[in-house]
């Protein structure tokens, strides 16, 4: 699922305050502005428990702004 | 290149205490700075003399890497002798002149002078320096953890930034649709766009498109729908592209060039539920999705009814969709927020557009070249001149260029090469030429200095995450390095260099190329996992996103981002991204397929194709396999990721750890036919020069008498090189058009015979079709 070589590397997955979702390198700090939502894993294992977990890509002040469901 | 080498049997110790420590510092500075995982050494170190190759696996340590050296030195060669990486002279040496750096050890293992090498090569005295200034910086982190990696040494001193430029916009980012308005009310009567023979003002294009918003509202269209727009070049269609916005709605341009089942795809990933389309197009907007006429977006002017309705949408809703090449097998939608193209084109520092520039559109609308020739042109008051539909030949580029007075020029940098070569005077009135896409010529950029003096050339960079450039090199004096230089971050966007903990490297460090600010896309429309991998957190701005390009990059000396190759398997062919696995899954999903590949070649002229292998499933494979997977890839992929040949080999080599071998597929000059007609030999002699000029031109044999040139893999920029090359062995002039219209080997031999008939002794006879 990944365009690159799957590393052994261990991340956790990561949220900011627009409800936006990504993944950090679990041996370091989080950075500011985000916070750990409790998945460590593999990049695999994060990617796919964000696809299942995010779903609406949009901002929260997108979505607090209006519009269809994207 | 065969190179055998063998462990020297004596330790290095060349000049006292420290100096292994400060060798080994420079084998890992230089594997740092290339990534490349053997480093070749040139010794001049008394008995110790010549050729030295040092490998450095991921997991070397510099304490293993100094005790390697110590114990036996590097591996000596025999053989064809590699390029070194560097020379090492003993202290006090005055260094003989030399391509590649030459390290000077210092006495009792005080560091390290570099002098430098062949500037053309990129080693002047300030990338000298550089190398000096990273070699002391591994070794004094290599003495404080003699443990840890060499690729994971934290070179960068406390307090150093990893990112440099300007994230925030400008100025405060507004809708596209706004700022555009804003030229309608202070110069209402200016030509906003045209082509042909439409002519449309400022004033004309904001009451039609706002009649053409009033429509989509009546159909429902709201704030961050995606509406598909299915249209040729043509002035109604950047009228209906700005209804759309103003409709609060952003675009999805479908490319008339796809196949039925792509767009298919798209349609369903972007959750369209209504394409405009030009008639000629209506029947190909697949099922399930209503269309609505192009007019209706673009209605005669005098049909507004009234001034605009407001829309609850604001910078941060998506203007456009662009699909790009994924590597899974699905093509993934990039969702570009407006704020992003206001960063781009409102107040930059690449480009000055102004009110009386002309602009071609000429550009795709499905790839984000065209944001920068639209939204430059229209939200700074500019004239936008589109080409009219048909190919974009050089010809009728010039022409079109001259006619219309364009002074902002972008061209795709294959199209730049050619036209630099064989059509300069294209350039004549033209103030600013971009390019983008590809790596620019030097030595043409310089040849188009030479002819004219006074004009500003940019060189973009830049993924579609981060909204058309990236980094630009804006100059109005040639380049003097051998590359092209890519330049600085755009106005509106930082970026850094960051390593595999995603910590900051110094300059001269490769490391992969991330970018931020107000260029970001919104991520990938239907993949938050796919969103989250590449749009991750950004270290230094408080709840910031970064995207990770996988370009791997370095910069240099002089602060500009040098090229090192990708972190991944992406390819760019013509300019186009590609992910060959979104190819090879096409492939495998093929019955008859066992196993596929996907890599790209490059000729002498460095212009890339793509080759796919295939291995059958079955030992006694149709013979036409290779042309029935052509045809396959053919109705499912745009056709810039059709391969040029499907090669058909009974099975392909596999790595140890069970992945395809991409080194061991076999590199082919000539690849075999993949068309379905049968061969027919050449038998007269011009059409067996012919042939012979096909065969080389598009690496295939053979070629037939009856084959198409643009099914062989032809294509409009082969096409002129083609005719450049008739016109010089032959001594005739085709004209484009007859090889569009005869595009056979047997056509064109029977219209060259025809002209030196004609002509008598044949010279510089046109032939037209």
């Amino acid at each position: 699922m990944l365009d690159e070589t799957p590393s052994t590397a261990e991340f956790a997955v990561v949220v900011n305050d627009e409800d936006q979702w990504s993944i950090w390198p679990a041996h370091r700090t989080v950075p500011a502005g985000w916070t750990a939502e409790g998945t460590v894993g593999s990049r695999g294992e994060c990617i796919e428990h964000i696809d299942a977990s995010w779903t609406d890509i949009r901002s929260r002040s997108v979505r607090d702004a209006g519009g269809v469901d994207r | 290149m065969t190179i055998q080498s063998s462990a020297t049997d004596a330790g290095i110790d060349p000049a006292g205490a420290g100096a292994v420590e400060t060798l080994a510092a420079l084998v890992v500075a230089l594997h740092r700075r290339s990534l490349d995982e053997r480093v070749v050494l040139d010794l001049h170190l008394g008995d110790r003399s010549g050729i030295e190759i040092v490998d450095v696996p991921n997991t070397g340590t510099f304490a293993g890497l100094c005790g390697r050296l110590r114990a036996h030195g590097g591996d000596s060669v025999s053989g064809d002798t590699p390029e070194p990486a560097v020379r090492v002279v003993l202290p006090g040496t005055t260094p003989a002149p030399s391509t590649c750096p030459v390290a000077e050890l210092l006495p009792n293992g005080d560091g390290i002078r570099v002098h430098a090498g062949d500037p053309a090569e990129g080693w002047d005295a300030a990338e000298a320096d550089l190398l000096a200034d990273l070699v002391g910086r591994v070794l004094a982190a290599g003495r404080e953890n003699p443990r840890v990696p060499v690729t994971r040494l934290r070179l960068t001193r406390p307090g150093e930034p990893a990112f440099w430029g300007t994230p925030d916009a400008p100025v405060p980012v507004e809708r596209l649709e706004t700022l555009i308005a804003r030229h309608a009310a202070q110069r209402p009567d200016s030509p906003a766009v045209s082509c042909g023979d439409v002519r449309i003002s400022y004033r004309e294009l904001d009451e039609r498109a706002t009649a053409g918003a009033e429509a989509l509202r009546r159909e429902g269209v709201g704030p961050d729908e995606v509406v598909g727009l299915f249209a040729e070049r043509s002035a109604e269609r950047i009228v209906a592209l700005l209804a759309i916005l103003k409709a609060g709605a952003a675009y999805l341009a479908l490319n008339p060039d796809d196949p039925t089942s792509r767009l298919a795809v798209q349609l369903r990933d972007a959750r369209v539920r209504l394409v405009a389309a030009e008639p000629a197009f209506t029947d190909a907007v697949p099922g399930g999705v209503a269309t609505l006429p192009l007019d209706a977006l673009a209605p005669p002017a005098g049909t507004a009814t009234g001034s605009p309705t407001p829309v609850a949408a604001g910078p941060d809703h998506l203007a456009y969709v662009c699909y790009t090449s994924g590597s899974t097998g699905v093509p993934k939608g990039v969702g570009v927020p407006h704020r992003a193209v206001a960063r781009l084109v409102r107040q930059p520092n690449w480009v000055d557009p102004r009110p009386d520039d002309v602009f071609l559109q000429l550009s795709p609308l499905s790839f984000d070249a065209a944001t920068v020739e639209i939204f430059s042109a229209l939200v700074n008051g500019g004239h936008l001149v589109v080409l009219p539909p048909g190919r974009v030949e050089p010809d009728r580029l010039r022409q079109a260029v001259r006619e219309a007075g364009v002074t902002v020029l972008l061209l795709p940098t294959g199209l730049l090469h050619y036209t630099i070569e064989a059509k300069p005077d294209t350039f004549a009135g033209v103030r600013h030429v971009l390019t983008g896409g590809d790596v620019a010529s030097a030595s043409l950029v310089r040849q188009l200095f030479a002819s004219h003096p006074g004009m500003l050339f940019t060189n973009g960079y830049g993924p579609t995450e981060n909204t058309s450039y990236t980094t630009c090199w804006t100059s109005d004096v040639p380049p003097v390095t051998a590359n092209v230089p890519i330049g600085d971050p755009v106005s509106g966007t930082s970026v850094a260099v960051l390593d595999e903990d995603l910590h900051g490297v110094p300059a001269g460090v490769c490391g992969q190329l991330y970018a931020a600010g107000d260029g970001l896309a919104r991520g990938y429309l239907s993949s938050a996992g796919a969103t989250a991998d590449r749009f991750m957190p950004h270290p230094d701005v408080p709840g910031a996103r970064m995207y990770r390009t996988g370009d791997l990059v370095r910069r240099a000396a002089d602060g500009t981002v040098v090229f090192v190759g990708r972190a991944d398997d992406q390819v760019k062919v013509n300019g186009y991204r590609v992910e060959p696995g979104e190819i090879e899954d096409v492939l495998l999903r093929q019955p008859e397929v066992a196993q596929a590949a996907v890599t790209v070649q490059r000729n002498k002229n460095g212009a890339a194709s793509l080759i796919a292998y295939a291995a059958p499933a079955s030992a006694d494979a149709d013979p036409m396999l290779g042309a029935r997977l052509r045809d396959r890839l053919r109705a499912e992929l745009p056709a810039y990721m059709i391969p040029t040949a499907v090669l058909v080999r009974p099975g392909l080599a596999i790595t140890p750890n069970g992945k395809l071998d991409r080194q061991a597929l076999p590199a082919a000059h000539r690849y075999p036919r993949n068309v379905w007609n049968d061969y027919v030999p050449p038998t007269n002699p011009t059409e067996i020069e012919l042939a012979e000029t096909w065969g080389a031109l598009l690496g295939v044999e053979p070629v037939g008498v009856e084959d198409d040139f643009f099914e062989l893999g032809g294509h409009s920029l082969l096409a002129a090189e083609l005719m450049a090359k008739v016109s010089q062995d032959m001594g005739v002039e085709v004209s484009a058009r007859t090889l569009y219209l005869q595009p056979t080997v047997a056509e064109m031999a029977a219209a060259i015979e025809n002209a030196v008939s004609a002509n008598g002794d044949g010279r510089t006879e046109e032939v037209s079709g």
